[in-house]
């Protein structure tokens, strides 16, 4: 490892009040020595890690992070502890101070606040929590919602959101193994009203890692690869929604009609059909708003939080990050709706986390805060759990900002001015590919396609690149490489020259 | 007299093979083992003859019996295997109840010595290891997984080009092995990784492995690497499974995609002190393919897999109590488990909104819940008596009426078939109650809430001695109005006889009951104590242990 260059260190330390970004190179060139900018940028000049680490003896299993009022952090464990962080953005200037706030929950994998109770998602029941004799300790533990079933099988997790618009909360209940329903709700998404309603949502789910919202607001969670699911992905919780696995369905006799009628059966065929056309067939079917990629990016997507920071955490206000728990990463993901679905890109984001991170948040101060454990699936970090902090070191790096789909082609925009020589057709490169939609586990890339790129035109400020793809193929990943794409200034490549865009619908 | 005659015969053989060696009883038993197989493979193991087919293939001409496959041939024996085409008659039956560990032994040593190339001797405990082994498998074998079985057991060494450096230092974490210098370099043989060129030091060392291997089908590849203390593998330059840090034994697996063709492989370790291991396997794209040891070490990698370091829960402070939710035996899934100080604990069921059970000494071990994927905790202790576990209240118009303990229903179960016919038995919240969750005193003591119709009840335990023994006194404090011919249900085990103020609940246990009157009832053959619910009531029920808990 070489030592930094001084500007660098002196850049990572300095605070960060937000600039704005068209600004922001020009003032940052100046700082950066000859040798250091002629070096291959990494992540680690953009984002930096920082391990916070836990109290001696203690086991940081995070499951859900909630940034709280009082500027604490708080965060569960899968060993059923609640944690409160002070410091948490400061350390190791100031080091990060841990105290304990509740013990042995039920596995929690979901933490929220509001008007002074922190409400947890576990296991068996959403739960709220206070501290009533201000001992620094809760006291009150009060069931909200308790209305689904659970039968000792460990499979059964429930993942919590934070509140949406309605003060609603999200519950993603995954099934009782791989492959059945044999407690009510399993499979499905519910939601807790603010009086401690139960309102089933949307069924077919397998098994999510976590559940969130986009920056519209708008519900979505993780499904890990499995039956009826060729690859893991990032899904759109469309209220009455069917998410793709039928064996929660049984419980639609239970629902009331809440999430509206019980959807048609998927074919339960060896050979397996294809989403594009199964949701011609299944009304209720919204597919997957972002493929991602399994193997090839990660296996197992876990936590969700949308980019509310305003700048403070870099370029990608109104994005999402998404955890993945196998691969130590975290995922960045485009959305757009088109023809009344969401779809959009994943891109590479940040790997090198020390354990497999399953929770995130992002404070509004602009630091994303990671948790998580490799205890039963493994993950490549090699801890046995960790807790992360994530801080935008202040540079730009030249990334694919977004990828929006046209009716011939993708409009490619990025975080700084291309070199305008380089965007040429040998520049680029597509692949495109599907899943088979099937009840066995899993499916490879099937149905081929390698669509021809071209470039169209590119914008007088260098910041966006029209892209004419033949064919678009509606159903398909359509996995683009941009490796001989340079920056104006600098001249290096992207950061991260992939883009996994998922073309659920082309529009008319 | 034809009985007796078979017992002389038996007896004149006895006499023959006791002169001989050992081993030739072993084969006797072999070839009467041999009988079970005859009917199919015949006499003279060629095969019986059925029309144009053979019952079963010939076993002089078996693959399995020529070279040392004594592991294939007991997992044959053990589950068969399966008819998928007409070419023989039969299908290999399983032989796993039907055989002894003795019988399989001797069998795989008659076979290879009658139509193998040699004799193949097993120890009857090798064959109990491989029964423990594959008892997870319910199905009989495929001819090709035993094929690809077969190819991998007589395929060359996994690993070659195999070397290893030495670095000495005393680490928290892996180090950047490429930026020290090795104390030692050396080559292993192709085969197996092994710490043993490091068995001489006492710690404080790390050593990197690098070796190359030949995949011949491209596929997702499992791959299991355990250690004491850390390790990292890394398979073409990229780290694929981080097992960091100072630790026991730990596995951690991982699965990546490999193309087919020459890859190269390293392995990073690092022994801080104290107890030390390394174990790596590999299981190959099929789900079914056997897991190949690319270690000489497996035993810690088996053993780290199945038991963990217990982890007993106490209070965070004295004369606090401590309150575990997890999944506990003997109660439904929504288990509370509460230890108290003086050594008394108890389960409070929040599906059914009631006390579980009662116990003494120690309190609960987390091992099993807080490892690997997470069962259910482990009370401690002793004396555990359940008491009327299920649903706390019920009207019942007449006493003769039985009692509904848990709310169930029936669904069907619908695994990926358009015509479920199968049906199966799920708890449903009753829809008469709904729990409220607990407050915890200055003691961290909880108080469980939880409407019943109408009425808000509240239920607290203290824990105190009477008479000097240990006892809980429980108070059920209900508010409202009940409807009529509401009852509580306080006792459904043990006798019942009353002594006095005390009724006999069993093991060893007896409960008081203060502020209200008990009554008992026999109804289909279950003793139950009742109390008739009145409006905003307070029930004191003390449970006290007959004797003093004994260490």
């Amino acid at each position: 490892m070489e030592q930094p260059a001084p500007a660098l260190t002196l850049l990572i330390h300095r605070p960060h009040p937000l600039r704005p970004m068209k600004y922001a190179p020009l003032f940052l060139i100046p700082l950066l020595s000859p040798a250091l900018s002629s070096e291959v940028p990494k992540e680690s000049d953009f984002y930096s890690i920082t391990p916070i680490p836990a109290p001696p003896g203690e086991v940081i299993e995070g499951g859900g992070i909630e940034c709280l009022p009082n500027g604490k952090v708080a965060v569960c464990t899968r060993r059923g502890q609640i944690w409160m962080i002070e410091n948490a953005a400061e350390h190791p200037d100031k080091p990060a101070q841990w105290k304990l706030f509740a013990e042995s929950l039920h596995e929690p994998l979901g933490l929220a606040w509001r008007d002074g109770w922190l409400y947890v998602v576990q296991r068996p029941e959403v739960t709220r929590l206070r501290d009533e004799d201000g001992d620094g300790r809760a006291d009150a533990f009060e069931t909200v919602s308790d209305g689904w079933g659970i039968n000792g099988d460990y499979h059964e997790y429930a993942f919590g959101s934070t509140f949406d618009r309605e003060g609603n909360l999200w519950c993603a209940l995954c099934l009782t193994g791989s492959f059945t329903a044999e407690s009510l709700y399993r499979g499905w998404i519910l939601r807790v009203s603010p009086d401690g309603k139960l309102i089933p949502t949307a069924s077919g789910v397998r098994s999510p890692g976590g559940v969130g919202f986009n920056a519209e607001g708008e519900a979505f969670y993780t499904e890990n690869q499995g039956p009826w699911n060729g690859s893991s992905s990032l899904k759109w919780i469309k209220p009455g929604s069917f998410q793709g696995n039928p064996n929660g369905n049984v419980f639609f006799e239970f629902a009331g009609g809440a999430a509206g009628e019980r959807p048609l059966d998927p074919p339960y065929t060896e050979q397996g059909s294809r989403i594009v056309k199964e949701r011609e067939r299944i009304a209720q079917f919204i597919p997957p708003a972002v493929v991602l990629p399994h193997q090839k990016v990660g296996n197992s997507p876990t936590g969700i939080v949308p980019d509310f920071s305003q700048g403070k955490f870099g370029p990608f206000t109104g994005q999402v990050f998404v955890g993945e728990q196998t691969h130590s990463k975290i995922h960045r993901i485009f959305l757009e709706k088109v023809n009344g679905l969401y779809q959009g890109a994943m891109f590479p984001f940040l790997e090198g986390f020390k354990s497999g991170n399953i929770a995130l948040r992002l404070s509004p101060e602009g630091q994303l805060y990671t948790s998580g454990s490799d205890r039963g699936w493994g993950a490549r970090g090699g801890m046995p759990f960790s807790f992360e902090r994530v801080t935008w070191t202040g540079r730009i790096p030249f990334e694919i900002h977004e990828m929006r789909v046209r009716r011939d082609g993708f409009d490619l925009t990025f975080t700084l001015p291309v070199d305008k020589t380089s965007a040429v057709d040998a520049s680029f490169r597509m692949e495109a590919y599907t899943y088979i939609y099937q009840m066995a586990y899993g499916s490879p890339e099937v149905d081929p396609v390698k669509p021809q790129v071209s470039v169209e035109d590119i914008s007088k400020d260098g910041r966006r690149v029209r892209l004419k793809v033949s064919p678009m193929t509606k159903g398909h990943v359509h996995e683009l490489h941009a490796d001989g794409l340079r920056s104006a200034d600098g001249g290096s490549g992207l950061l991260h020259p992939q883009a996994y865009y998922t073309l659920n619908e082309i529009p008319k | 007299m034809k009985r007796s005659l078979s017992l002389l015969a038996v007896s004149l053989l006895g006499l023959a093979t006791s002169s001989e060696a050992e081993g030739d009883k072993v084969l006797e038993l072999g070839r009467l083992t041999y009988q079970t197989c005859v009917a199919c493979h015949g006499p003279d193991g060629r095969g019986l003859r059925a029309g144009d087919l053979l019952m079963a293939p010939s076993l002089h001409d078996s693959p399995f019996l020529k070279g040392n496959h004594s592991e294939l041939l007991t997992a044959i024996l053990l589950k068969g295997i399966l008819k998928q085409d007409n070419k023989h008659i039969q299908a290999m039956l399983p032989l796993e109840a039907a055989l002894s560990d003795e019988q399989i032994a001797a069998l795989i040593a008659y076979a290879t010595e009658e139509f193998g190339d040699t004799r193949r001797n097993v120890k009857a405990i090798s064959v109990s290891k491989w029964r423990k082994k594959y008892a997870d498998r319910t199905i009989p074998w495929k001819r090709a997984e035993l094929e690809e079985a077969l190819a991998e057991a007589t395929a060359p060494p996994f690993l070659s080009n195999l070397r290893y450096q030495i670095y000495e230092g005393k680490w928290e974490e892996l180090p950047d092995f490429s930026a020290l210098s090795p104390a030692t370099v050396g080559t292993l043989k192709d085969g197996p990784i092994s710490l043993n060129p490091a068995k001489d030091r006492k710690g404080a060392f790390g050593m990197v492995f690098d070796a190359e291997f030949t995949l011949r089908e491209a596929g997702d590849y499992h791959f299991s690497l355990t250690s004491d203390d850390g390790s990292a593998l890394v398979i073409d330059g990229e780290t694929l499974i981080g097992n960091d840090g100072v630790h026991p034994a730990r596995t951690v697996n991982m699965k990546e995609t490999l193309q087919a063709g020459l890859h190269t492989m390293q392995v990073q370790y690092f022994e801080r002190g104290g107890e030390r291991s390394l174990a790596l396997a590999v299981r190959g794209p099929d789900t079914k393919s056997v897991t190949r040891w690319l270690s000489t070490e497996t035993s810690e990698a088996r053993k780290a897999a199945q038991s963990y370091d217990p982890i007993p829960l106490t209070a965070l402070r004295p004369g606090e109590a401590i309150v575990h939710r997890a999944f506990l035996p003997d109660a439904k899934p929504r288990a509370i488990g509460v230890g108290y100080p003086g050594a008394v604990n108890l389960v409070w069921d929040a599906d059914v909104l009631n006390l579980a059970y009662v116990y003494r000494g120690d309190f609960m071990d987390a091992a099993s819940h807080w490892n690997g994927r997470g069962a259910a905790s482990t009370p401690l202790g002793k004396d555990r008596v359940k008491i009327a576990h299920g649903l706390p209240f019920q009207i019942l118009e007449s006493l003769d009426e039985p009692w509904q303990s848990f709310s169930e229903t029936k669904v069907k179960y619908e695994r990926d078939t358009a015509n479920p016919q199968k049906e199966i038995t799920i708890n449903l919240r009753h829809p008469d109650y709904q729990f409220r969750g607990y407050h915890l005193d200055a003691k961290r003591f909880p108080t469980f809430r939880y409407d019943y119709r109408n009425l808000a009840v509240a239920d607290t335990f203290v824990p105190a001695e009477v008479d000097g023994v240990t006892a809980l006194i429980r108070t059920v404090k209900i508010e409202g109005t009940p409807e009529e011919h509401t009852w509580f249900r306080i006792a459904a085990s043990g006798s019942q006889a009353v002594a006095g103020d005390w009724i006999d609940v069993g093991s060893n246990l007896a409960l008081k009951v203060d502020g209200a009157k008990a009554i008992s009832r026999t109804c289909e053959g279950n003793r139950e104590t009742l109390v008739s619910v009145t409006r905003d009531m307070t029930l004191t029920l003390t449970y006290r242990w007959n004797n003093p808990l004994r260490p």
